[in-house]
């Protein structure tokens, strides 16, 4: 009863660990609301990593594609068309998972890893182009994005706009909760661990990377809409391969089996960023590229289920392996 | 109109060193099973190491025999101390461990040099010569040169010698190598040392013509990917290929298009390929090592 | 044209310039045991492999009750009541026992007492909650066994099921896959160990080199001078 229990025993500790964020953060010096902000968008983004590279065990280098499609629809829309935030959301999040649909019926259809070689190109190319593109404003983005509106109440301060992604965040948790405990994340699982036995158990492996692969995409672009929302700017920046790579660090160090994993990851890597920009000023991008590597490594062969495993990897040092 | 074909001939040079880049990617694809994500960032710490040195006065022999002896240090570093520990990992959490190499290997190169171009001079002096009404520097025939050369060091070490064989052999079956007494992980890492010296000697000769900083290895190993995934991942000449056709993409586009959609291009050049020829691909799926 | 419940035609399959599969053609009417047997080597597990779809074949075709397998992705070719076990064990290690019964294809709609029932078939009743890491090896061949059956498949692919098991264990399945076949599935059983081939099957192929050296009775199989010179004359050693 309680192993069958165990799957929802976080949620209690992830609602309070959301509800005490303000209170502790607003009085420590360390953290801001903003910090607190950017980490439930980029915990959104790194989600949808759990299916693919969790439980798949597809890599995407190219997650900042979909989060630059979030923010340039929500851009575009609101700016141009005068569209609402939310349809700005939901129209990048339509988006990104046709593309991702698209992008994943061609590569999937070959079998190895070829999702991380095409995510990278297809996301420095998007990039190349965002950059360039009169419609995309360019280097220079696009400004002037409304705010959210909640109940009438115009969202601009970070502290309203955090329980807003936090309430983001839950859903897209509890979603992705589902996916992983339903006879899809199993053949997902499946498919990860062995995708020629997967294949010969009538799984058919490529439509089911891709559906990994498309709400991956959603889930990036839903964190982009939130990005552009709350600076009320986007530029080619939110495509660069560095937010891709955040993504997998954040969910490699949280636990990438788990939907835990992504809090937890973007807690400690964003806190990682803010030690690394805070002590060592100057030192500018060289030391938080170097930060993010060793972390990386590290947890990979040190902590292979991340942090979201270590309870699990303590109460098994003792008793026997599974 | 003429313009254009002194632009594929300096397309073809520097495709040279996107082969020899390319080549180590699916060499050590081939062998370990092993996407290396670190592969341009080899390029740029060989680049960077001998533009440096020159800078600071070194002989070029001497910067390139440096810059040769970092990056392979470098690749050893890679192999014993991230991939070895790790190798009863899938190969996704590999493929991650050489994003972690690339970008640390991008942090450190960022500590130590900066973030400025670093500029070193054409081999042997700057020489331009014409061709096809365009003017061409000396360095160009050095980059093809040199990867030549390279190339060939390669295919005489994998067909003539004993560590040659042992590479094919793993490449072509891992069990059945594995049982004549092929060591993985040493050969592992001889390809992967091959990789880096093939990176540091494409870094090397490009540094003259495209001045390295410590970023520039994303869209050079881009573009060693996309010479290796043209042939397959599973054909050195393919590589070769590849490599050169990125080349010419890559300078007839600067020279009659635009700077501006050069990388938009490039990068979506290894996007087509990955979409339109999965025919290479497929012969890699049917013996993918699970 | 009508086809047998299994017809292999000019099946061959080459990697680079090797031939591991030349040629072959049979056809197979319903049900029974069918033992393939040959030395390292011969190709029985391209055999299997392109059958069930990891391999596609260079020439040639084979067909299942009219659906071209060849032409077919892996997961079609299951669907379409195929299925096999692999000779170096591929479990799904992050999957319960369970799991792994009611995984495959249609395996969850057929329920979840088919699927217990399945395990206590293979041996492994009350085993449903632990890891494959947790199982002997034996567990775990015959979880590979109960995994390939959740399909209800008319044809079952057995890539050497008895390689590592004791004496007893193998009797087990033997008895087992008797079983089976007197439920109408056909088994086609790749093995090592000739004497229990010879014992269970009733048709036994014989692959050389890729070629089909022998296709007949065990009886008849055993007594040709070709395949006792070639390949059961240090058979039994």
């Amino acid at each position: 009863m309680i192993a069958r229990l165990r799957p929802y025993a976080g949620y209690p500790a992830f609602a309070a660990g959301l509800m005490l964020v303000p209170a502790v953060f607003t009085r420590v010096p360390f953290y801001t609301m903003s910090t607190a902000v950017l980490m439930v968008l980029l915990a959104i983004g790194a989600l949808g990593l759990v299916p693919l590279t969790g439980l798949a065990r597809q890599v995407s280098i190219g997650q900042a594609a979909f989060y630059g499609i979030g923010g340039y629809t929500s851009a575009l829309l609101s700016t141009r068309l005068g569209l609402g935030p939310w349809w700005g959301l939901l129209a990048g999040a339509a988006l990104a998972a046709a593309v991702a649909w698209a992008l994943g019926t061609v590569i999937f259809r070959a079998q190895g890893h070829y999702l991380s070689l095409a995510t990278l190109a297809f996301g420095l190319a998007l990039a190349a182009v965002v950059n360039e593109l009169p419609a995309t404003g360019r280097n220079a983005g696009i400004s002037g994005l409304p705010p959210f509106h909640f109940f009438g109440a115009r969202l601009t301060d970070d502290l309203p706009l955090y329980w807003l992604y936090a309430g983001l965040l839950v859903a897209g948790t509890v979603a992705v909760h589902l996916l992983v405990r339903s006879q899809l994340g199993s053949a997902l699982t499946a498919a990860g661990d062995s995708p020629v036995a997967a294949a010969a158990a009538g799984i058919d492996i490529a439509a089911l990377r891709r559906t990994a692969f498309v709400v991956s995409a959603v889930l990036a672009s839903i964190a982009g809409s939130g990005y552009a929302h709350w600076f009320r700017y986007v530029d080619p920046s939110m495509l660069g391969l560095l937010n891709s790579v955040q993504l997998l660090i954040i969910i490699t160090v949280g636990g990438r089996e788990s939907v835990w994993g992504a809090p937890l990851g973007a807690f400690t890597v964003v806190t990682l960023t803010e030690v690394v920009r805070g002590r060592l000023p100057g030192s500018g991008a060289g030391a938080e590229l170097t930060a993010y590597g060793i972390v990386l490594v590290l947890s990979l062969l040190l902590l292979p289920r991340g942090l979201a495993g270590l309870p699990a990897a303590l109460r098994r040092r003792g008793g026997g392996t599974r | 109109m003429e313009q254009v074909l002194g632009y594929v001939l300096v397309g073809l040079a520097t495709g040279s060193t996107y082969a020899v880049i390319g080549l180590g990617i699916a060499l050590v694809y081939q062998v370990s099973g092993i996407i290396n994500f670190a592969q341009g960032d080899f390029v740029m710490l060989g680049g960077l190491t001998y533009a440096v040195a020159v800078e600071s006065g070194a002989h070029p022999v001497a910067a390139a025999a440096l810059a040769l002896t970092v990056t392979a240090g470098c690749g050893a570093a890679l192999h014993l101390f991230v991939l070895s520990p790790a190798r009863d990992a899938g190969h996704d959490r590999l493929i991650v461990l050489t994003i972690g190499a690339s970008i640390l290997i991008q942090g450190l190169a960022l500590l130590v040099f900066g973030a400025d171009q670093h500029f070193a001079g054409s081999f042997g002096g700057d020489h331009q010569f014409q061709a096809f009404g365009i003017s061409i520097s000396a360095q160009y025939l050095w980059c093809a040169a040199v990867a030549a050369a390279a190339a060939t060091a390669v295919w005489a070490l994998l067909t003539r010698s004993q560590a040659g064989r042992a590479m094919r052999a793993l490449a072509a079956d891992r069990e059945t190598a594995r049982l004549m007494g092929v060591a993985p992980l040493r050969t592992g890492l001889l390809a992967l040392l091959i990789a880096a010296v093939l990176a540091a000697i494409g870094g090397i000769v490009l540094a003259p013509i495209q001045p390295p900083d410590a970023t520039a290895g994303v869209p050079l190993g881009l573009k060693g990917f996309t010479a290796a995934v043209l042939g397959g991942l599973t054909s050195p000449l393919g590589a070769i290929a590849g490599g050169l056709l990125v080349g010419v993409v890559e300078a007839v586009v600067t020279g009659v298009v635009s700077s501006g959609y050069r990388d938009a291009i490039v990068y979506g050049l290894l996007v087509a390929v990955l979409l339109v020829r999965p025919g290479g691909l497929l012969v890699a799926a049917v013996r993918e090592r699970v | 044209m009508t086809y047998a419940e299994l017809e292999i035609q000019n099946l061959t399959v080459r990697f680079g310039g090797v031939t591991a599969i030349d040629g072959v053609s049979l056809r197979h009417d319903t049900g029974g045991v069918v033992g393939l047997i040959g030395a390292n080597g011969a190709g029985k597990t391209t055999f299997v492999n392109v059958l069930s779809g990891v391999v596609r074949p260079t020439r040639g075709r084979a067909v299942l009750d009219g659906n071209e397998l060849t032409v077919l992705p892996a997961h079609r070719i299951a669907r379409a009541g195929l299925t096999r076990t692999f000779q170096n064990l591929r479990l799904f290690g992050s999957l319960p026992v369970l799991e792994h019964l009611l995984t495959p294809y249609g395996a969850r709609r057929r329920g979840r007492k088919r699927a217990l029932a399945l395990l206590a078939d293979v041996g492994l009743a009350g085993a449903e909650d632990r890891y494959p890491g947790e199982l002997s090896y034996g567990e775990q061949r015959r979880l590979e066994l109960a995994r390939a059956l959740a399909l209800d498949p008319r044809v079952i692919l057995l890539d050497e099921p008895l390689a590592g098991l004791p004496a007893s264990e193998g009797d087990e399945l033997l008895d087992l896959f008797a079983r089976l076949r007197d439920d109408g599935t056909t088994l086609l059983l790749v093995e090592h160990d000739v004497p229990s081939v010879l014992r269970i099957s009733d048709r036994v192929l014989v692959l050389d080199r890729g070629r089909l050296l022998a296709d007949g009775p065990p009886a008849a199989v055993a007594a040709d001078p070709e395949v006792r010179r070639a390949y059961l004359g240090d058979g039994d050693a």
